[in-house]
């Protein structure tokens, strides 16, 4: 289903013209959002990791960008499946239009208060807290976290997830709980990008055959060594094999909310395929929470903690990042602030190919609505720290990327 | 035949008696509800069935009653009609909404696409119908039908207002988050004048967040 590389005409956009084709003639009845974001960008940074840089920022110079232009919809298709859609387009990366998620969800009402749901197709497991937003954006920040800007560049569910809930209000209950498992294909080679080019702050998610650049590094590249490109696919399946994960949620009111997910895409690490792209053994477990303090001020957190395992060795990696964020409303504005922290632990003894880096990173954004269609914001962020690799790359070990952005977000 | 002075007088006199004989049938009941900690209740249901034979209450306004959604909310939270009456069930949000009952007193399912509204439907059934949205969990909202045309719905403060024929009531007692509970000590109530009836229930109504602030689906 996913992960049919540079292929004309893939399932999955065939199936898009067919919803976008509907949507125009006006057959069905759908919810539909447009939004676009404009970013003037000011960064004191290396070359993106788009151009096969080695900063971990998505853009170069200092110029307007689009950061993001999205159509998402929600079909109606009967009382019981609804088809979602989310359309992208970007100024900078390998494929700037595309599809981020398509997925039909079926949501039948049932007289017991234990409902159950399933969703089919391309989705993001709902294990963000901070991606709240439409389209998996935060209605917080410009750029996500460390751990939700790797999920958006290098997860997504290509396959089948099951539900069941319960809303406590229903049941004049304080808790509500979901309990859900899924299966998927694709993600084969997710894991690349935290061990090659470590973790990044940004807003950049991939789309249905995406291909992310990173900085060609000598051991990856070069024809006598691994002889990979430097690039990843992140939605490519290579060995076949099917990847499961699980996940609960439990909300206590309007008040608190917790995600646990555990994920494991079951990968075979010896498989290459003709791309000399190899499948990623990778799981995690991922904890978000939400707390409301009071009517303007909620908190916000999430850790991950996982391993990727390629080839016979080859590469084997811990990683970890936790990140805390706090939000508050102001008379017409929201002031956010984000503190992450994030760890590659190299565990292999490929010494060619040092994987371990470490980091945090500062985040404030304020943001303003200017009328009901427009949003002004402004993101500063420091992110430093070290990376092992980029000495093989001739640049020191420390890094610091700072930046600042001014973005305008129209929502129609 | 022409009316004397003396029996134009007379004619006055039972003229105003009567009038006067009505208005002293009708009494005013002011209550005020709070909760165990002494906050005020709000959309407490209290229903007053007449033990005696009351006069008929005037054609009922046949307009319906709105349940209305806006920003994924039921609007009112609590509606109350009396049996017979017919509800619209507007949508203002620029959504979709998929309303449903499974309660014995109405089952119903409403497909309200933006901006739709759904023919009116007729209550008959005095109880309680939980109404929700299939679309988004969290939206709840309450039908109270009654069979008696007097009750009353508390404000945000915990009060609330109503005129009532002199006379013996039966009281019932009803709120979203206090099954079971009533601040009445004895089932009925003699309301022979006027009165403020100062309510506490013996339990605490923990607050019921309405919004949908991010805490939905996505």
């Amino acid at each position: 289903m996913m992960g049919l590389a540079n292929t004309s005409r893939t399932p999955l956009t065939s199936a898009a013209v067919f919803l976008l084709t509907l949507l125009v003639s006006g057959q069905l009845y759908a919810d539909t959002t447009l939004l676009l974001r404009g970013e003037l960008v000011s960064q004191d940074a290396d070359t993106s990791f788009q151009q096969q840089g080695i900063s971990h920022q998505r853009f170069d110079d200092n110029e307007l960008q689009l950061s993001q232009a999205i159509l998402s919809t929600r079909l109606q298709l009967n009382s019981d499946w609804k088809l979602h859609g989310v359309f992208n387009a970007y100024s900078d990366g390998e494929k700037t239009v595309g599809v981020s998620q398509l997925f039909a969800q079926y949501r039948p009402l049932v007289r017991h208060t234990i409902k159950p749901e399933v969703k089919v197709g391309a989705f993001y497991p709902a294990l963000s807290v901070e991606n709240t937003d439409m389209a998996w954006l935060s209605p917080h920040f410009l750029s996500n976290s460390a751990i939700n800007s790797w999920i958006g560049e290098e997860l997504r569910i290509g396959g089948v997830e099951a539900s069941l809930r319960q809303n406590g209000r229903q049941v004049r209950r304080s808790w509500s709980w979901k309990a859900l498992a899924g299966l998927f294909k694709g993600n084969d080679t997710t894991g690349t990008l935290l061990s090659w080019r470590g973790f990044a702050l940004h807003d950049r998610q991939s789309l249905f055959d995406d291909r992310v650049n990173f900085y060609p590094l000598p051991w990856i590249v070069n024809d006598d060594e691994l002889n990979a490109p430097a690039w990843t696919e992140p939605f490519r399946e290579i060995d076949n094999r099917i990847g499961f994960y699980l996940g609960g949620h439990l909300a206590y009111q309007r008040q608190s909310e917790l995600r646990y997910y555990y994920y494991d895409n079951r990968a075979n690490p010896i498989k290459v395929d003709p791309d000399r792209l190899y499948a990623w053994r990778t799981k995690f477990h991922s904890l978000s929470v939400r707390h409301r303090l009071s009517s303007k001020l909620t908190l916000f957190s999430q850790a991950l903690a996982g391993s990727t395992l390629m080839g016979e060795d080859i590469v084997r990696n811990h990683f970890y990042s936790v990140y805390l964020a706090a939000s508050y409303q102001l008379d017409n504005a929201v002031l956010s602030t984000r503190l992450d922290w994030y760890h590659v632990i190299d565990d292999d003894s490929t010494w060619r190919d040092p994987n371990r880096s470490i980091g945090q990173a500062m985040t404030l954004n304020y943001s303003r609505p200017l009328s009901e269609l427009l949003t002004l914001s402004a993101e500063w962020q420091l992110n430093k720290g070290q990376q092992a690799n980029r000495v093989e790359a001739q640049y020191s070990e420390s890094f610091s990327e700072h930046s600042a952005k001014l973005a305008i977000t129209l929502r129609y | 035949m022409r009316t004397t002075p003396v029996q134009f007088i007379y004619l006055l006199l039972f003229t105003f008696s009567c009038l006067f004989v009505n208005a002293q049938e009708s009494v005013s009941v002011q209550v005020n509800l709070n909760d165990a900690e002494s906050h005020a209740v709000e959309n407490a249901v209290i229903i007053f069935t007449p033990t005696f034979s009351a006069p008929a209450v005037s054609e009922q306004n046949q307009t319906p009653a709105i349940m209305n959604q806006i920003d994924k909310q039921f609007a009112p939270h609590v509606l109350v009609v009396q049996a017979g009456r017919f509800i619209a069930f507007p949508n203002a949000d620029n959504l979709f909404h998929h309303v449903y009952s499974f309660s014995p007193a109405k089952q119903f399912e409403l497909k309200l696409y933006k901006e739709f509204t759904a023919e009116p439907l007729r209550f008959d059934e005095p109880g309680i119908v939980d109404i929700g949205c299939n679309i988004h969990d969290w939206m709840l909202g309450y039908i109270v039908v009654t069979e008696s045309p007097y009750f009353i719905k508390t404000d945000t403060h915990g009060k609330a207002q109503i005129d009532l024929p002199a006379g013996e009531y039966a009281l019932s007692f009803w709120h979203p988050r206090a099954k079971d509970a009533t601040p009445f000590s004895q089932n009925t109530m003699v309301f022979d004048t006027s009165k403020t009836l100062s309510l506490q229930l013996d339990t605490v109504i923990e607050n019921d967040l309405g919004f949908d602030d991010g805490f939905g689906e996505y």
